[in-house]
């Protein structure tokens, strides 16, 4: 349903049904459907050798490939008006053009429950990325049971592939619908 | 085919890290695991091959046969690692923490022999070395 901006109406106009419909109904629609967006920076990292740079004007870590044991972390809290979700991706961009190969673990969960009450965990993924090109990786498929309030914990590191390259993590997006 | 699913009916939980190597170890390929865990308990896995290519039937087969005996309160290679550099990390940061810096510095000033000198320069290098441990 796309947005109809509504024309201002003045005393004694006639408001019909497909008016009212636009204007109110369809438009308090789409402005509900609209996807949501949640932006998350890395939080913190870990590895001998790992450190933080400038990739353009991003501040990233830089994970190199074929290293041993680095890892980047977020965490976050789902907003209450989650209701499902439409994708959650890791943005990064690489310094060569490679087969990059990465890990990806997670932990969430609600105040009250075990803090690995659902857990994810992806080991030898691999991304074919361009140097210099924002790529997004699909986490998705890790969280499949999130809900408004968990809060998670995530990491990203290299899988000591045989390929050299290095990552820099930009940051993680959750989409999602609304309630 | 592409990639096998295992369930809890396969096993109970896995250590996906721990059981790509096991696979690998295995099948004499990498491969690539996506995991699910519900309170502890699997809810879905896919395992596939690193590279893209399908897992032969043979595969196939050895695979379940790894998840089978899967240990997942193993430790991965990687995990050991990290387990071991917290350890000397933390073991860093106690001897940082009770490293007296007043001492040592009477013992560079005071000392009255190379030898006394060269054992104050050691106590400073190991500091130097749990410094850069830390940072």
């Amino acid at each position: 349903m796309a947005w109809s901006t509504p024309s201002a109406r003045t005393t004694g106009d006639l408001i019909t049904a497909a008016i009212w419909n636009q204007d109110v109904v369809d438009n308090s629609r789409f402005l509900h459907d609209r996807v949501r967006e949640l932006w998350i920076p890395w939080t913190a990292y870990y590895g001998s050798g790992l450190s933080e740079g400038n990739v353009g004007d991003w501040r990233s870590v830089a994970v190199v490939n074929n290293s041993i044991n680095h890892v980047v972390w977020f965490s976050f809290c789902v907003p209450s008006d989650f209701a499902s979700l439409a994708g959650l991706h890791l943005l990064v961009a690489a310094s060569t053009s490679t087969t990059y190969e990465y890990d990806v673990n997670t932990d969430y969960g609600a105040s009250g429950e075990t803090y690995n009450a659902h857990s994810g965990q992806a080991v030898n993924q691999t991304a074919a990325l361009t140097a210099n090109q924002y790529a997004l990786l699909d986490l998705s498929g890790l969280v499949g049971s999130l809900s408004a309030g968990d809060f998670v914990g995530l990491n990203l590191s290299n899988s000591n592939g045989a390929n050299a390259g290095t990552l820099h993590v930009l940051g993680l997006r959750l989409r999602y619908n609304r309630t | 085919m592409e990639s096998i699913l295992i369930t809890s009916a396969d096993a109970v939980w896995i250590n996906a890290a721990r059981l790509a190597e096991e696979l690998e170890s295995a099948l004499g390929v990498r491969v690539a695991i996506r995991a699910e865990h519900e309170r502890g308990i699997l809810k879905q896995a896919s395992i596939s091959r690193a590279d893209g290519l399908p897992l032969t039937d043979g595969q196939a087969a050895a695979a379940r046969g790894v998840v089978a005996v899967h240990d997942p309160a193993r430790p991965s290679a990687a995990e050991q690692t990290a387990r071991e550099r917290e350890a000397k990390l933390a073991a860093a940061q106690i001897r940082l923490a009770q490293a007296d810096l007043d001492d040592l510095r009477r013992q560079v000033v005071e000392a009255d022999s190379v030898e006394a000198l060269r054992e104050a320069a050691l106590k400073l290098a190991d500091m130097m070395m749990d410094m850069l441990a830390v940072r």
